[in-house]
């Protein structure tokens, strides 16, 4: 544990000092910021706009610092020879993936937590009343998140950060239409119908995690939904990282 | 040497001087500024998969900035009611986009794509009330269909929450369409249910006004045509 832990430490302190990673999350507060000046555009639909933007900014600007970052993990270390370093101590290949990924999980719940009082901060200023609804909304991202954290993991430990890069966006978007798939399975028949249900289990299903289009009309997830959404996040992540931890014992470097 | 290649990037940056003077006296490419450009909506869905919102946010601040720009002055739009179906498919609880484009659609002379507008609205949003009132004005200002304006106003009663005169709108238009059974009927029920003295002595007004319209005391109140053709 004390292991991981130091590999965790790290990583956390390694990625939150990244400038590039600052420079992503300042945009996405002044982003979030400007919501304010296009409401002045949006005939009195200021408060939806503010909203609609805000939650999307968190979403989409934890994806990119959770593909941007996740994908060169392990490739970095690997590149600097720094993998040699810890691999020669008594640390497992897991342990090692352990901290890496917890490492990421810290920073970016740190950056979600900074976006999301950001945000909380513009709606406070707008007098818009608190729902819990939003909250479950950035809950229902670092799920997602979570997810994200494995797949890249995963994919870094055995391509180039560029190709890791592209796969896992591709990822994302296929799993944000799933419910597509979903759509196409059900029209279709015979081997195309099981080849698109399986391909529609099989692929992370991203759209579970999405609250943002809801919450704005004052939706609240049920705690059904929320511990079901959770332990999927939680169960796919963990076959994923199962995955990387065997592609990773295995290779040779 | 180094001299060399100062000397050359100045002749460069020369160069690409000229050369922006040259395509300063190109005309600009003709653009009809009167056309809303409305992209394929499976693209559009596909692209925006979890971020339907944003883009209908996007598309509406688009909308607006060319409703203002064009249609004040021309008095005309192209693409309006594709857009809007766009951006309520990207949102379907969008309601200030229902709102404007219904009216928009009727003033633009498209009051079928108005009704359409207001019908997915009505499907989309099961609960909200003013759908159904906000077409049943379409219909009963913009087409002068009175008895389905009636249908919708008699709709509106059934949602949770429904404003009271939605009964009184009802009436009216079969006022307005020369059914005066169903007028007397409506505004006698009205003044018997009536639970304040405001809307007793409008329904009572109104019954009156029925009796004289039938008895020939006075002119119809119907309209031959709608408000707006």
């Amino acid at each position: 544990m004390r292991r991981i832990h130091a590999i965790a430490l790290n990583t956390f302190r390694e990625t939150i000092r990244d400038r590039i990673l600052g420079a992503i999350v300042l945009f996405a507060v002044v982003l979030i910021a400007s919501s304010l000046l296009l409401g002045t555009l949006s005939a009195g639909q200021d408060v939806k706009i503010v909203k609609d933007l805000g939650l999307a900014a968190i979403g989409a600007f934890g994806a990119i610092i959770a593909i941007f970052v996740g994908t060169s993990l392990v490739s970095k270390e690997l590149n600097a020879r720094t993998v040699f370093v810890v691999l020669t101590k008594p640390v497992s290949r897991a342990s090692f993936l352990w901290g890496k990924a917890l490492g990421l999980l810290a920073t970016l719940t740190v950056l979600v937590v900074a976006m999301g009082l950001s945000y909380g901060a513009i709606l406070a200023f707008m007098k818009v009343p608190f729902s819990i609804g939003f909250v479950q909304a950035a809950f229902f991202v670092w799920l997602e998140l979570v997810l994200l954290t494995a797949l890249t993991l995963l994919f870094s430990t055995f391509t180039t950060p560029v190709l890791a890069m592209l796969y896992a966006t591709a990822i994302y978007v296929i799993g944000h239409n799933a419910p597509t798939l979903l759509q196409l399975a059900d029209q279709a028949q015979g081997p195309t119908r099981a080849l698109l249900k399986g391909l529609y289990y099989a692929l992370p299903n991203l759209a579970t995690f999405d609250l943002k289009n809801q919450v704005v009309y004052g939706y609240v997830a049920s705690p059904a939904q929320t511990g079901l959404a959770a332990l999927y996040a939680l169960a796919y992540a963990s076959a994923l990282f199962g995955v990387a931890v065997f592609v990773f014992s295995k290779r040779e470097f | 040497m180094k001299g060399a290649w100062l000397i050359g990037a100045a002749a460069a940056l020369a160069l690409a001087v000229l050369s922006q003077r040259g395509l300063e006296r190109v005309p600009p490419p003709q653009v009809d500024a009167n056309l809303l450009l409305v992209p394929p909506e499976a693209l559009v869905t596909g692209l925006a998969s979890g971020y339907e919102n944003l883009a209908a946010d996007g598309f509406w601040l688009g909308l607006l900035q060319y409703y203002g720009d064009r249609v004040a002055i021309d008095h005309h739009a192209v693409n309006l009611a594709p857009m809007f179906k766009l951006i309520t498919r990207l949102d379907p609880h969008f309601e200030a986009v229902y709102w404007l484009g219904g009216w928009a659609l009727l003033d633009n002379g498209e009051p079928d794509a108005a009704i359409d507008l207001l019908t997915s609205a009505i499907a989309s949003n099961p609960e909200a009330w003013q759908y159904p009132y906000w077409r049943g004005m379409l219909r009963f200002l913009g087409q002068g269909d009175y008895l389905e304006a009636a249908k919708d106003f008699k709709a509106v009663q059934a949602y949770p929450g429904a404003p009271r005169f939605a009964a009184g709108l009802e009436a009216r238009m079969y006022q307005t369409a020369g059914h005066d059974a169903l007028a007397l009927a409506m505004w006698q029920g009205l003044a018997e249910s009536a639970q304040d003295k405001a809307t007793r002595a409008i329904a009572q007004e109104n019954l009156q006004r029925v009796k004289d319209e039938i008895a020939g005391k006075r002119p119809r109140s119907f309209r031959k045509r709608p408000l707006r053709s």
